[in-house]
């Protein structure tokens, strides 16, 4: 374990792989409860026409991403709210397409970019001290603003009419939250990759859910097994040299199945 | 100077995808009144209330207790709302302490403060034993009370009940108008209630407004719940009769007092 702290590119990757767990898990928790997993599998594939972007336009791929993303994210929620498609026929349309317009700009590519193949599935033991930075920093914003805003998010998403009448601005709390969503979903395809990102935030809060019995325990379940994950499966596939996204995802699941198994008696 | 109206609706219109809702609705009420909103399925019942909650866009001028209520302000702890349909995740996990703590106005911050404004609202509707239940675990009925415990933790001036009998038998019936009846006077409460069903209404009822759309009649149950006035809300084969019934029990004698049950019947 010494050995493996040792080297500077893991201490960014345990670092970045952390940090993204807890975030994900954290913001996870709301996404299933409001029912969006599918929602945050679109913008994670939306965020390779954002990549492909950085690449032609010569800026930071990540940043292009998350700009990207977040105009995807949006225009698909002010689609949702003025309810002239079902979301998931929306999603369906958004989904290939904003994939099949990063297929094409990565075709104006002049070189063949392998980098962007890490974009795809993942390579946090390539994370640079920009990514680094980057997703500390954006990932320590989406923290900050969900625990500010906590009990506002909690009403909202158990009786959107409750918080309607509270006062609460329901339409731009959503918008926010989907800022924050995507703004996750991109600094996390550099851990786990375009494909299985949305499982970094889909399983923990699952896992949680299966063995709560309150909200407060969800979203503490879903930030101890969100870190348990990244920081057991960047060590597992360090020591077993196996890719490390996939080594994470399958450490979730397998955390998933133990809670599945507990529910039963739990929730007795 | 008269005291203000608990509430006032002017002019009230929705209009909603292009189709005309609600036309031109004016009433009041008092304060302490117990308020109930009578009409067919798709007469704009439940429309009327969630634009007086700010929940719906609306054209005219509503006032609580003097104070016009204006879109997005919020109506804090002078409301209490206790909805139609509680179409909730069941496999949600969370506590019927909670789902009451959720609602509790943003001032109140102190932590022994919350518990005991939750545990007060329990206790009001017989629940106080559930609150560390998850609320997907209750049955219809229990989950109705946690909503009217909900509506009351802020200790609200008036509670606006959305065809809250929906489903509910007779006996579950009765229960509830004798919970509110309860509520209202030791609360002081001013009760707004939506019903489709007038069985009861005249039991209970200050003030009835019949809706079509439009409002067709607004008064007391005296008033209002006359054939002409049935007529023009439900069709013309309908009708109202009246029998004697004896409902509840006097609080302070205990023997049954009979009350007036009125019925629709359609030809």
């Amino acid at each position: 374990m010494v050995e493996l702290l040792s080297y500077p590119f893991m201490q960014r990757a345990l670092l970045a792989g952390v940090v993204i767990g807890v975030v994900c898990s954290f913001i996870g928790v709301f996404v299933i409860l409001q029912k969006m997993s599918f929602f945050a599998n679109a913008i994670a594939h939306s965020s390779l026409a954002g990549i492909a972007l950085g690449f032609v336009l010569g800026l930071n791929p990540m940043v292009t991403a998350v700009i990207f993303g977040i105009i995807i994210a949006l225009l698909i929620a002010y689609l949702k709210n003025k309810k002239i498609l079902a979301v998931d026929t929306i999603i369906g349309i958004f989904l290939p397409a904003s994939m099949a317009l990063g297929v094409l700009v990565i075709g104006l590519l002049d070189t063949y970019r392998p980098d962007l193949l890490t974009y795809l599935f993942g390579n946090i033991l390539a994370v640079d001290r920009f990514y680094l930075y980057l997703s500390v920093s954006l990932g320590l914003v989406v923290i900050i603003l969900l625990s500010v805003f906590f009990k506002n998010y909690m009403c909202i998403t158990f009786d959107r009419e409750l918080a309607g009448i509270q006062g609460l601005h329901v339409a731009a709390y959503d918008y926010l939250f989907i800022i924050l969503l995507a703004t996750t979903v991109i600094i996390g395809t550099r851990v786990v990759g375009i494909i299985l990102v949305s499982a970094l935030i889909v399983i923990p809060a699952a896992s949680s859910k299966n063995i709560s019995a309150n909200f407060k325990q969800m979203v503490a379940y879903s930030v101890v097994f969100g870190f348990a994950s990244s920081l057991l499966g960047l060590v597992a596939s360090y020591y077993l040299n196996l890719a490390s996204g996939a080594t994470i995802i399958m450490v979730s699941a397998a955390i998933f199945l133990i809670t599945l198994m507990l529910r039963p008696v739990v929730q007795k | 100077m008269a005291a203000p109206k608990a509430l006032d609706v002017k002019n009230l219109s929705v209009t909603l995808g292009g189709k005309k809702i609600l036309q031109d609705i004016s009433f009041s009420i008092d304060e302490g009144d117990f308020f109930i909103i009578i009409g067919p399925n798709g007469s704009g019942k439940t429309t009327l209330i969630k634009a007086v909650l700010n929940l719906l866009p609306y054209t005219g001028k509503v006032s609580l207790f003097g104070k016009s209520v204006h879109k997005r302000a919020g109506l804090g702890a002078t409301v209490g709302y206790v909805p139609q349909k509680f179409d909730f995740d069941r496999t949600f996990p969370i506590t019927v302490a909670e789902a009451i703590d959720v609602a509790l106005q943003k001032g109140l911050r102190a932590p022994e403060q919350r518990k005991e404004r939750v545990d007060d609202a329990l206790g009001q509707v017989g629940m106080a034993d559930y609150a560390q239940a998850r609320i997907g675990a209750l049955s219809g009925g229990q989950v109705q009370r946690v909503l009217i415990a909900r509506a009351m933790v802020n200790q609200p001036k008036i509670v606006f009940f959305d065809e809250p009998l929906a489903g509910v038998d007779v006996k579950g019936e009765k229960s509830f108008y004798d919970l509110i009846q309860n509520l209202k006077e030791s609360q002081k409460l001013t009760v707004t209630l939506v019903s489709h069903d007038v069985t009861v209404v005249n039991l209970y009822a200050d003030k009835i407004a019949a809706l079509n759309r439009t409002l067709v009649a607004f008064g007391t149950p005296q008033d209002v719940l006359v054939a002409q006035n049935i007529k023009k809300a439900y069709g013309q084969g309908f009708g109202i009769f009246r029998h004697k019934q004896c409902l509840k029990k006097d609080p302070q004698t205990q023997s049954p007092q009979e009350g007036e049950r009125c019925r629709l019947f359609g030809e």
